[in-house]
């Protein structure tokens, strides 16, 4: 007899029936409260299409600035090149000079990235963070909400001068950095604000994209913002939070040389 | 005067580029900065969305590929170099550990054999590199090492790098590859391999790699001290040649590559690597063919081959880091060049024959001062001998990192990690304590 087995359902077999009738009366009550309105999925679909670019090639210089409380500021420059119709993307950091040339390489859920130290390509995951900053690898790619994510409930709120539609979402796939996410999406219909959490319902980190690019029909923002919600550290009896300022210019929407896309690319610009 | 003034330039060039980006302004500054502030009324001036006119903003007509401009031209086309030294001094104990980096012959018995390493020991090791981007597509790059004892000066590295119009990328000079994807048996690491009775040495190549969608095609030849009876004029013959195909899918990254030297089997191989729900899965195939030997010989004699599969995974964030790996040799009589590493010298070694299983494990319990618990198993099953490693690592303070390790040869006193003990009294067990003080630099300037 396998006895973990025979606790759980012990466990489980009292409680967990009262539990999942709680929890349904509190989902009827959030959705009564909230209603989702048919039109939220075009709303979260639209959101991903603004900042998605799968006609054309994006690259881009972004300056990620991270901040962690009681430590120096540090400043990394980098060179995004995406290609969203191949789930592509490739970061190369351009400063500092310590870290030139160090990038990743990125094909649908496979991250690679160069060790000079062994001269070999090793694999990592999107869900780790880029360079010990609170982004992301996987706040480099194009935006799939609507794909990852299902809409639990929609909300209308005031955030600052903007009038958000604020939606509450729930990952499909167990293949996405966060398993839940609010997000508020101003009329038109851009992303303004983030909340990341876990599975329990932590808040893990708050972002910011409070203005944009606009080329054509094509929005880049200009700058996110993260805050990081659990990490940080107590300075003079407060707790400061860690956060990371990414700035994007030279935004262009020219072809890059398929070379580019390729580790033999990563290795020739590495140390 | 004329030099000083350059110097200064240089100085303040650096500093007025390296400044902006130490002093990034953010946001944050503001103390009473809030995030829900960010979308408040924008400031007289600003507008919600910038209109941007970017370069060659109109969408392109054809898909081709135009010049590379912005961002990818500014990063490749910018001219200067990285300057890197590193610097590190050692000192402990090591009873039994003959491999010691402070390692040098008995003052009193020169060119004697030695019995085991003093028991304690110092030693220093400091490092230089130069990196020049002298345009957008050729580069060099430099390496050197200085070690005391032996007061030995090395050249690590010394290279050059040619992009040819973005479709083929050359390189050529002392540096190493490494194909194949095993962690603790890098049988398929082709142009590691060597003769038989052969001390190998550092690796001098040429090679060309061409991409292919992310992956890509490699071919080089390859030649080490030990390959050439001359090695002021080198012949064909005594050149390696090697190539690779690598097709880099979303599913599954797969090598498959061939490497001839006259003096050895023709060999090739096989490596495949995936990653399933955070394991990462690897497999490495390798064949060798005896295709003219004197001797005679019977098929398995002729045709030999080894094959291994591994697995790795991080657990609780990287808190705990796990590889298992298989290991299945038939490939006799091999010898390959094992590269320097932290704690002993390059040389030439072999793989044991026979199945064999390895273990690592990781333990980063706490984020504290970098603590790291480490343990290595090697197992051959043809030898019953296996070798355990374990050990425990911490930087207390900036600067120093402590070691404490020790070497376990277990099984018995005919199996093979017992005997590639070097102590002449084959002693089974050494033991370590290092404490080490290191630093390094870096420097760069482009235009």
């Amino acid at each position: 007899m396998n006895r973990s087995n025979g606790f759980s359902r012990c466990v489980l077999g009292g409680g967990a029936g009262l539990r999942t009738r709680r929890s349904a009366v509190f989902f009827v009550f959030l959705l009564l409260s909230f209603p989702l309105r048919a039109g939220d999925l075009d709303v979260l679909k639209r959101a991903d299409s603004l900042v998605s670019y799968y006609d054309t090639d994006f690259s881009a210089e972004y300056t990620i600035v991270q901040e962690k409380p009681g430590q120096a500021r540090s400043t990394t420059v980098a060179g995004v090149f995406r290609r969203d119709a191949k789930e592509t993307y490739v970061i190369v950091i351009m400063q500092p000079a310590v870290s030139r040339g160090q990038g990743y390489l990125k094909q649908g859920k496979t991250l690679w990235f160069y060790d000079p130290q062994s001269r070999r390509f090793n694999t990592t995951s999107s869900e780790e963070r880029f360079q010990n900053t609170n982004a992301r690898n996987s706040d480099f790619t194009r935006s799939t909400l609507a794909e990852d994510y299902r809409i639990i409930r929609g909300g209308d709120e005031k955030l600052g001068r903007f009038s958000c539609r604020v939606l509450s979402l729930e990952a499909i796939t167990t293949e996405v950095t966060y398993p839940k996410m609010k997000i508020w999406i101003s009329e038109d219909g851009l992303v303004r604000k983030t909340e990341d959490y876990s599975l329990s319902g932590q808040l893990l980190r708050t972002g910011a994209f409070p203005d944009y690019y606009q080329i054509g029909n094509r929005f880049v923002p200009k700058r996110i913002l993260f805050v990081e919600e659990l990490r940080g550290a107590m300075i003079n009896g407060k707790f400061e939070n860690e956060k990371t300022q990414i700035s994007i210019n030279k935004p262009s929407f020219e072809k890059v040389a398929d070379s580019v896309y390729s580790k033999t690319f990563l290795e020739s610009v590495n140390k | 005067m004329k030099s000083c003034l350059v110097t200064c330039l240089l100085i303040f060039t650096v500093f007025f580029s390296v400044g902006p980006l130490l002093h990034a302004q953010t946001v944050f500054d503001d103390e009473n900065w809030d995030i829900d502030s960010m979308f408040d009324e924008a400031e007289d001036g600003e507008t919600e969305n910038t209109k941007k006119e970017i370069t060659g903003g109109k969408e392109p007509e054809e898909d081709r590929p135009s010049s590379p401009v912005n961002v990818l031209s500014d990063f490749l086309q910018r001219k200067g170099f990285t300057f890197d030294a590193s610097f590190s001094l050692y000192g402990g104990l090591n009873p039994g550990w003959t491999e010691a980096p402070w390692h040098w012959e008995d003052d009193y018995n020169p060119g004697g054999e030695i019995e085991f390493t003093p028991n304690a020991g110092v030693g220093m090791t400091g490092t230089l590199g130069l990196d020049f981007q002298l345009s957008d597509i050729l580069r060099v790059k430099n390496g050197f090492s200085f070690s005391y004892p032996g007061f030995a000066f090395t050249v690590s590295e010394f290279f050059v790098d040619y992009n040819f119009l973005s479709r083929a990328y050359f390189r050529a000079g002392k540096t190493v590859v490494n194909w194949g994807q095993s962690r603790n048996y890098t049988f398929t690491n082709l142009p590691a391999r060597l003769p038989l009775d052969n001390p190998g040495g550092d690796s001098y190549l040429v090679k060309a790699d061409i991409p292919i969608g992310i992956g890509g095609f490699q071919v080089l030849v390859l030649t080490r001290p030990g390959f050439m009876q001359d090695a002021a004029s080198p012949g064909v013959k005594e050149m390696g040649y090697g190539t690779k195909y690598n097709a880099a899918t979303r599913w599954v990254d797969v090598d498959l590559g061939l490497f001839f030297h006259k003096a050895m089997p023709l060999r090739s191989f096989l490596s495949l690597k995936t990653t399933v729900l955070d394991t990462e899965f690897y497999t490495d195939l390798m064949y060798a063919v005896q295709y003219d030997s004197e001797i005679p010989m019977d098929f398995w004699e002729r045709n030999r081959g080894a094959i291994g599969f591994g697995a790795a995974r991080d657990f609780f964030g990287e808190k705990i880091s796990l590889n298992l790996e298989y290991f299945y040799n038939q490939d006799k009589e091999n010898i390959y060049y094992r590269e320097k590493d932290e704690f002993s010298e390059a040389k030439a070694s072999s793989y044991i024959i026979g199945s064999n299983i390895a273990a690592n494990l990781v333990l980063r319990p706490i984020d504290f001062k970098n603590l790291r618990i480490f343990a290595q198993c090697l197992y051959s099953f043809e030898e019953k001998s296996a070798w355990l490693m374990p050990g425990i690592s911490i930087e207390p303070i900036k600067h120093i990192s402590v070691y404490l390790g020790s070497r376990m040869a277990l099984g018995g006193r005919e199996g093979a990690y017992y005997l590639s003990n070097a102590d002449n009294l084959n002693r089974p067990f050494s033991f370590a304590f290092l404490i080490t003080v290191s630093g390094e630099y870096s420097l760069g300037y482009y235009d």
